[in-house]
């Protein structure tokens, strides 16, 4: 069966590479852009099938990158604190599927990508 | 530390926290200073709507404190209709915005503005827009009442922050217990 492939967006380094490590272990083919922006440009030639999107990165802010992004999951992976209330309505667009608040446990975020990709 | 107590002797006092117990200090500092005195809370990283619930949860009097949610536009959680108590500006990065709505605040009379956080507005500014802006904050501090309040996490850019933080009366790099480990004096 074909791996699945996780994009993760950030503009820090050290997270992008981190998060890469970690999913590649988990057996994911992983792909990295630096904000919203480069995402948007990579997924005209790639389609991922989970795209793991901080919320804080300089460029177009990602309320207007994420209805830009069509059939392809979304889980937001961001130190931003929302309220409940906040979270549920996020969850309760079409195409986010999580919100993952940083920092991150490691298995944890393995299980909850795995839950959303398989 | 005695978060009012150093706020006596700087007009602007730029504090760098460990990630892991950012929060807890810097709900435990709002308590203190909202207490008995006003409080203008920028907050870049949590919405409104958290941070009104954090504050609550953390016995922060609400009543002393004013909003400016730097982030809820960008998550698109923002309410369409005014809220009492929180202003909005469209990004942690819009810092000519924010000083503009801030200018207000100094008029007011404001006891204390808190910035939460540059780290936040680092990821949105280079270096010198998030200098210049702790730089006119620091300014208009020197010559009224109102004391400015700069948070940072220390694993984040920490030697750009200590560069910006030369432009704040003082830097205070702290401990995950809210102790200071050094400090940096403006010359």
């Amino acid at each position: 069966m074909a791996k699945k492939t996780i994009m993760i967006v950030d503009d820090e380094d050290d997270i992008r590479s981190s998060v890469k490590t970690i999913l590649e272990r988990a057996g994911y083919t992983v792909l990295q852009a630096i904000n919203g922006d480069d995402c948007l440009k990579k997924l005209k030639t790639q389609k991922p099938d989970l795209i793991l999107l901080d919320i804080m990165m300089p460029g177009t802010p990602v309320r207007d990158v994420v209805p830009q992004i069509k059939n392809i999951p979304i889980a937001y992976l961001s130190v931003v604190r929302v309220s409940e209330a906040e979270r549920e309505s996020l969850l309760g667009q079409k195409n986010i599927k999580d919100f993952i608040q940083k920092p991150f446990d490691i298995k944890e975020l393995v299980a909850k990508v795995k839950k959303i990709v398989g | 530390m005695d978060i009012k107590k150093e706020l006596e002797g700087q007009k602007a006092l730029l504090l760098v926290l460990p990630f892991d117990s950012y929060n807890e200090i810097v709900l435990t500092h709002a308590a203190t200073l909202a207490e008995k005195n006003t409080v203008c809370y920028v907050s870049l990283n949590k919405t409104f709507a958290s941070l009104k619930e954090m504050f609550e949860k953390s016995g922060v009097n609400t009543k002393n404190i004013i909003v400016i949610d730097g982030i809820s536009k960008t998550v698109g959680t923002a309410s369409a209709s005014k809220i009492p108590g929180c202003y909005f500006i469209s990004s942690p990065g819009a810092l000519a915005e924010l000083s503009s709505v801030l200018n207000e605040f100094f008029d007011n009379g404001f006891d204390y503005i808190v910035v939460d956080s540059l780290t936040s507005a680092l990821a949105y500014q280079g270096k010198a827009p998030v200098s210049t802006f702790v730089s006119k904050l620091s300014r208009q501090a020197q010559n009224r009442s109102t004391r400015v309040l700069f948070y940072s996490i220390s694993e984040k850019q920490e030697e750009q922050m200590d560069e910006i933080g030369t432009h704040a009366d003082r830097v205070i790099h702290m401990d995950s217990g809210g102790e200071k480990r050094f400090i940096l004096q403006k010359a």
